[in-house]
């Protein structure tokens, strides 16, 4: 499974945003025609994700992949528009390999995106664990647009003897090893070449104020994606006791589950671990598939979450260092005045699972990254 | 197992929480099956191991404990406690446990912990000290820290016609190899117990092992490993090939990590669980937090520490057909 497109023309940035936000406008517009009406169909039955969970992907990306977010997300990373055709010039010689993990769906088309507004070769090592939606519509790309030099594989093989000088990646530091050494012996990337890659593993949330709105923002930054997400939050520091919010919580996973069609699956992991507590003796509430607990923090399962008493956010980063992707706080009516020492890591709790295209995971713009070589 | 589940306050919470969300069935209606003598071991619940951190665990009532170990503390900042009923007791898992292996009579014991001396209550030392006091020739003894094997001392030994047991953690054998290089006797034999989170160093368990055969002089099958923590009064041992093998009354069984009551068949990886019959005064079935590998006769091997927190997140694996 591999395809490739050939001579491309280049186009000025709001040019080649027009021609992206229309090629992703189409797919997702006339998914019968583009092919992802399939991709969705075969993501579901062949139970990958949740279809809310494809669902919610899918509109996120019709709303973050517009024009303006485009061309605002290159200019973030370039002085002016003049510069960034001489970029797109210089790297159509370059090749970046991008390797998806396949955790949610269509995660890594970030990293995809970028590739392509840089003008560089795009090499995709698809996730067996996504292999329908991100091929749809690179598929739907090569089919509609010679601007963008596409090459992508279920396989690592097809890459074999590629020699590539430039890859990403976004997973554990353990397995970082086995992989380069693999992908070296196999000819995939070249012995010197240059690396991004991304550990960060989960984010927290700090509550300083309640009403229903933060309530239920708090659950579907839990929630979506079964929390599997960088983005999905592990740990909420609070103003406010677990069991003075318990009924709220649970009342409102009821209607999140409800509302996005989510099956009630408590991993065994959680029943076991909601065993120990109560052996323990730990305070702990069970609200829809998550285990809500009081306690030591000892980031794990994604159906356990660990809820602390509030704490300055600064201090989250040294808690938890580079496995942390992000701090969330409610911006309205601050009762204490937080004064965020490091940006790059705050972001509002409503925006935990609908990033903006020039999101930053493990607080590197990906894009930046490509265009500062 | 009934023993357990009529004295061990936690450990028939425990089992009561299990029963309660119907996951440990395995075909039993109750809990009655815990009477049956033929019970399997990868059956039996196993208590995480970090309730000896957030609880006493133990199964002696009111009876004071004789001993009360507690963890290094590198992990987490809050210790494990595992409080020892009957010194006796560590005292027979001992000495059965390494004379199952070897034969104490044949060896003297250097042991060289930097480290653990700030721990008073590191069971490790306590071991150590039970093993050295056992020989009567007054040759065993703990090592100076960063200090040189006094040649003198292995000349000494190889007159007696005894071996050398030089038994350590890990980092600190390497530290020993690395700036106090010296050639032991042929037939010495390393015991390295783990402990190389603490060490400045991230080292495969091959390469510790040749880096400490290189610096003793020793063949790489003289490095032989230990396996036992605070929370566990039997040891395994490794006689040089990576294998652990238990003692009679300690079996492995390695459980699903996602679902820590499943069993995984021999070679597959999983966490490890131990059932140490010695630990019958605090709780015998322990869940561990380490990743390992089981052999069909029941020997396995440790894969390091299970990380957790990439349970969470993008976890990229590269799928080999």
């Amino acid at each position: 499974m591999q395809f490739s497109t050939g001579g491309r023309l280049i186009h000025p940035i709001h040019e080649l945003a027009d021609i992206l936000q229309k090629i992703v406008s189409d797919w997702l517009s006339k998914p019968n025609e583009s092919g992802l009406d399939e991709a969705i169909d075969k993501t579901i039955s062949e139970g990958f994700f949740e279809k809310s969970d494809v669902d919610h992907a899918l509109n996120n990306l019709s709303l973050s992949v517009q024009r303006n977010e485009i061309i605002e997300w290159v200019f973030r990373n370039t002085d002016v528009q003049k510069s960034y055709s001489e970029i797109i010039i210089k790297n159509r010689t370059r090749k970046i390999l991008c390797l998806h993990a396949g955790n949610l769906p269509l995660v890594g088309l970030q990293d995809m995106l970028a590739v392509l507004v840089s003008g560089v070769q795009y090499c995709g090592k698809v996730s067996r664990k996504d292999p329908y939606l991100i091929p749809s519509l690179l598929r739907y790309i090569q089919t509609q647009s010679s601007a963008f030099n596409i090459k992508f594989s279920l396989d690592i093989r097809d890459f074999r003897d590629e020699l590539i000088e430039e890859w990403m990646f976004a997973g554990s530091e353990d397995s970082l090893e086995s992989l380069k050494s693999t992908l070296e012996k196999n000819s995939v990337i070249s012995t010197i070449h240059r690396s991004l890659i991304r550990i960060a593993h989960f984010s927290v949330a700090v509550i300083d104020q309640w009403d229903s709105k933060i309530c239920a923002d708090l659950i579907e930054s839990i929630f979506r994606y079964g929390g599997k997400g960088c983005r999905s939050v592990a740990v909420v520091y609070s103003y406010f006791k677990l069991n003075e919010l318990s009924k709220e919580l649970i009342v409102e996973s009821s209607k999140w589950i409800q509302q996005n069609g989510y099956p009630i699956r408590i991993a065994p992991a959680v029943q076991l671990r909601s065993a120990y507590n109560e052996a323990i003796g730990i305070n702990q509430v069970q609200v829809g598939n998550a285990l809500f607990q009081e306690g030591l923090v000892t980031i794990d399962d994604p159906g356990i979450i660990y809820w602390q008493p509030l704490i300055n956010p600064n201090d989250v980063n040294s808690q938890f260092g580079h496995h942390l992707q992000q701090v969330y706080y409610v911006p309205v009516r601050n009762e204490i005045d937080f004064k965020f020492v490091d940006n790059l890591k705050f972001d509002t709790l409503q925006n935990a699972q609908s990033p903006p295209i020039w999101w930053q995971p493990d607080g590197i713009d990906v894009l930046k990254w490509i265009l500062s070589k | 197992m009934m023993y357990q589940v009529e004295q061990n306050q936690i450990y028939k919470r425990y089992l009561d929480g299990l029963y309660s969300r119907d996951l440990i069935l395995f075909g039993h209606p109750d809990l009655n099956f815990i009477s049956s003598e033929n019970i399997d071991p990868d059956k039996i619940p196993l208590l995480p191991v970090e309730a000896f951190r957030d609880a006493k665990v133990y199964a002696e009532g009111d009876k004071n404990h004789e001993l009360e170990f507690r963890s290094s503390g590198t992990t987490t900042s809050i210790r494990s406690r595992h409080y020892v009923a009957f010194k006796s007791q560590y005292e027979a898992a001992i000495f059965n446990g390494f004379n199952y292996f070897y034969n104490l009579n044949d060896f003297v014991i250097l042991a060289y912990t930097p480290g653990y001396i700030a721990n008073p209550n590191s069971s490790l030392i306590w071991m150590l000290n039970a093993l050295i006091g056992q020989d009567q020739t007054g040759m065993s003894r703990f090592l100076e820290v960063g200090m040189q094997i006094d040649e003198d001392v292995i000349q000494t030994i190889l007159n007696s016609g005894k071996n050398l047991m030089l038994f350590g953690a890990a980092f600190g054998l390497i530290e020993m190899a690395e700036n106090f290089p010296i050639k032991l006797p042929s037939d010495s034999i390393i015991m390295e117990t783990g402990g190389m989170k603490t060490h400045r160093k991230e080292m495969t368990r091959d390469q510790m092992h040749k880096t400490l055969a290189n610096g003793f002089g020793l063949q790489s099958d003289r490095i032989h490993s230990e396996y036992g923590m605070t929370e566990l009064l039997s040891q395994a041992y490794s006689l040089g090939d990576y294998w652990f093998k238990t003692p009679p009354w300690m079996q492995i069984s390695i459980r699903n990590r996602f679902n820590p009551m499943e069993s995984m068949e021999a070679g597959q990886e999983g966490l490890i669980g131990v059932i140490d019959l010695a630990n019958w005064a605090s709780c015998p079935f322990i869940l561990t937090g380490d990743l390992g590998v089981k052999r069909t006769d029941g020997a396995f091997q440790v894969l390091g520490r299970v990380n957790k927190h990439h349970l969470r997140g993008c976890n990229f694996l590269l799928e080999v057909d």
